[in-house]
């Protein structure tokens, strides 16, 4: 495995309480493997993602152990992780408008990627950068390299991030919802591109998104989060032929359809990840949800080959 | 800022030579630095040695501008005047920047209890005016050219802490600085190269006007007879030699005075039109 999350606790120190915002997460990603993470807006994905490449801010706190190549990066010095990062994990962030410094060319944001872990000249750097901004299909890698990014479209500038975050061969590259800062008609352009990019590249991808049907169409197994937690793991067909929880087949039917039809949300939000609901968590949206799903918090179970479910309904008294 | 001419570069360019404020400002403060720099080669007369017959001359073919009270061109003192301002001001102007930019970067960057200590001693030295804050620090390190030199950075530090705190501030919460921590990048990288020069734009600006008032400031401790010391040229100086003869021979206090107020309108000029073109850019 390259990639092993036990019993990952999260949370945020704030004026308000603590914040549990990844709570006793366990996932394991192999070799050249892709997992979706979906889930709605504040159910700790991003965090998760921060804490496996060690950029939580100073207020978190982190319990459990995350294993990334043999090396247990909880405890990892920041000398040494420092050096993993940009390197062996790699992330793009959401936003593209942002994530570039105004004041560098993307050439030379490009090539102190490479010459920060790998040293080399000057020339390597650019023509590396060259080859990979012709590889995510950038129109005119010349001249982007000379380009500073607020004359690049959104599109553009996650394109370049994303040939960045593959430029150095990485073992694990993560997308934290690449694609939900832009235009509709982008975001399917840089779908198609990831999903192209990944059958050439030697990485295992983390993709967080909010949209089931992208999780779906990305990854090779899609893990369900809600408020802190993971209530349901399975491979991408099984998602959708068997979706189990709750949850996830309301996700499912909030997916918006190809071929029109209506869309229908899940009503009421994510809970406030100070005081979350007793039991399950999802017991107060849950529209199959009894009084032992308030009280007794259901344990995440193998209920077929590969398919992990967190629910009563499901996991308890057989099928429902 | 940006070394190659690259086509953005180029746009700003542009709209700096477009921008009025910034031509009529700029060849102001050109004139009064060339005045500066090239005193010795310009000015028709020693401004330190004065033919006592010559006392209180009006403006005459001999002399354009007149003379003071000990017979001294004073067109050629308010010449070697202008060498004065421009060193006092860009010294202190020049370690206020650095100083400023050091610590209001740091304390932003590292924040905590540091940033708390930073922010109130700050608060405190910016609730004095200007002059009175350099007042204080002239009336104790005494007067001379140094002196006013420190006295004028030390009311210029705590404004370049603020606005480089603030600054730093902001781009901290950028998330092109949590992606260059993702990227490898070490803390001291970060500050230097992201921190640091997305924070230029606003202390360029501010260090323009701050000239402008540092060289009033100069001037007005050297009026008052704090700063610069006879028998160095200096405008304030100058000024207040004149205080005698107000009436019976204005052109000793007038024409120091006119530089001092045509070079300060200069700098604020080329200030404002600085502001203008650099800090839509921040916007991004
Ligand atoms: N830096 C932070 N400080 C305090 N709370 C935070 C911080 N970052 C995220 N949170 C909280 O943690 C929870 C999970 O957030 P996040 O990981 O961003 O979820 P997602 O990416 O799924 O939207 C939310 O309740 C959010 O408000
Ligand atoms: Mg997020």
């Amino acid at each position: 495995m390259l990639l092993e999350v036990h019993d990952l606790r999260v949370s945020y120190h704030t004026d308000e309480g603590t914040v549990k915002a990844v709570d006793s997460v366990t996932l394991s990603l192999g070799r050249r493997e892709t997992l979706a993470i979906v889930g709605e807006s504040g159910s700790g994905k991003s965090t998760l993602a921060l804490s496996i490449i060690g950029l939580l801010p100073k207020t978190a706190r982190v319990d459990g152990s995350i294993r990334f190549l043999n090396k247990e990066l909880t405890s990892l010095r920041e000398e040494e992780f420092r050096r993993l990062r940009g390197d062996r994990i790699t992330i793009v962030f959401q936003e593209p408008m942002t994530a570039l410094n105004p004041v560098f060319t993307i050439g030379k944001f490009m090539r102190d990627i490479y010459l920060t872990h790998r040293g080399g000249t000057e020339k390597d750097a650019l023509s590396l950068a060259r080859e990979w901004l012709g590889k995510v299909k950038v129109p005119g890698p010349e001249k982007v390299l000379s380009s500073y990014p607020h004359e690049l479209s959104g599109g553009m500038r996650q394109r370049v991030l994303i040939a960045s975050s593959l430029m150095l061969e990485p073992d694990l590259v993560i997308m934290d919802e690449p694609t939900s800062a832009l235009d509709v008609s982008v975001q399917a352009q840089i779908l198609r591109l990831i999903a192209e990019l990944k059958s050439q590249v030697e990485a295992s991808f983390i993709f967080i998104t909010h949209n089931l049907g992208v999780a779906a169409a990305v990854g090779d197994r899609v893990a369900v989060m809600y408020a802190g937690k993971i209530v349901e793991m399975a491979s991408k067909e099984e998602i959708f032929s068997n979706p189990m929880h709750p949850y996830t087949q309301g996700l499912l039917r909030a997916v918006p359809k190809v071929s029109g039809g209506e869309v229908e949300p899940i009503p009421g939000s994510v809970p406030s990840l100070v005081n979350p609901p007793s039991g399950c968590r999802f017991h107060p949206r849950c529209p199959l949800a009894d009084e032992r799903c308030a009280e007794e918090e259901p344990a995440l179970m193998e209920v077929g080959s590969g398919h992990w479910v967190a629910c009563h309904r499901v996991s308890g008294s057989g099928r429902w | 800022m940006l070394v190659e001419l690259d086509p953005s570069t180029k746009k700003t360019l542009r709209k700096a030579l477009r921008n009025r404020n910034i031509r009529v400002g700029g060849i102001i403060v050109a004139t009064f630095v060339l005045m500066g720099l090239l005193a010795p080669f310009i000015a028709p007369y020693d401004p330190t040695k004065g033919n006592l017959r010559d006392s209180l001359l009006p403006p005459c073919s001999k002399y354009p501008f007149g003379t003071d009270f000990a017979g001294r061109d004073i067109l050629s003192r308010v010449i070697w005047g202008a060498r004065t301002s421009l060193i006092v001001s860009t010294v202190s102007v020049f370690i206020a920047v650095i100083a400023g930019v050091l610590v209001g970067g740091l304390s932003a960057y590292v924040g905590g209890w540091i940033d708390e200590v930073v922010t109130r001693i700050v608060d405190v030295m910016l609730s004095f005016p200007d002059i009175l804050l350099a007042l204080f620090v002239a009336a104790i390190v005494g007067p001379g050219l140094e002196n006013v030199i420190v006295a004028v950075a030390l009311y210029n530090f705590p404004q370049f802490v603020r606005i480089m705190r603030g600054s730093a501030l902001q781009a901290k919460e950028m998330e092109f600085v949590e992606a260059a921590r993702a990227i490898g990048e070490s803390n001291a990288s970060i500050f230097a190269r992201y921190l640091l020069p997305n924070s230029l734009a606003p202390i360029v600006v501010h260090a323009t006007l701050r000239t402008a008032a540092s060289i009033l400031t100069a001037a007005g401790l050297s009026f008052l007879g704090l700063g610069v010391q006879p028998p160095i040229p200096e405008w304030g100086q100058m000024m207040s030699d004149a205080r005698t003869y107000l009436v019976t021979a204005p052109h000793v206090w007038i024409f120091p005075g006119i530089a001092l107020f045509i070079t300060v309108l200069g700098f604020n000029l080329l200030g404002d039109g600085l502001n203008d073109v650099l800090n839509p850019k921040m916007e991004v």
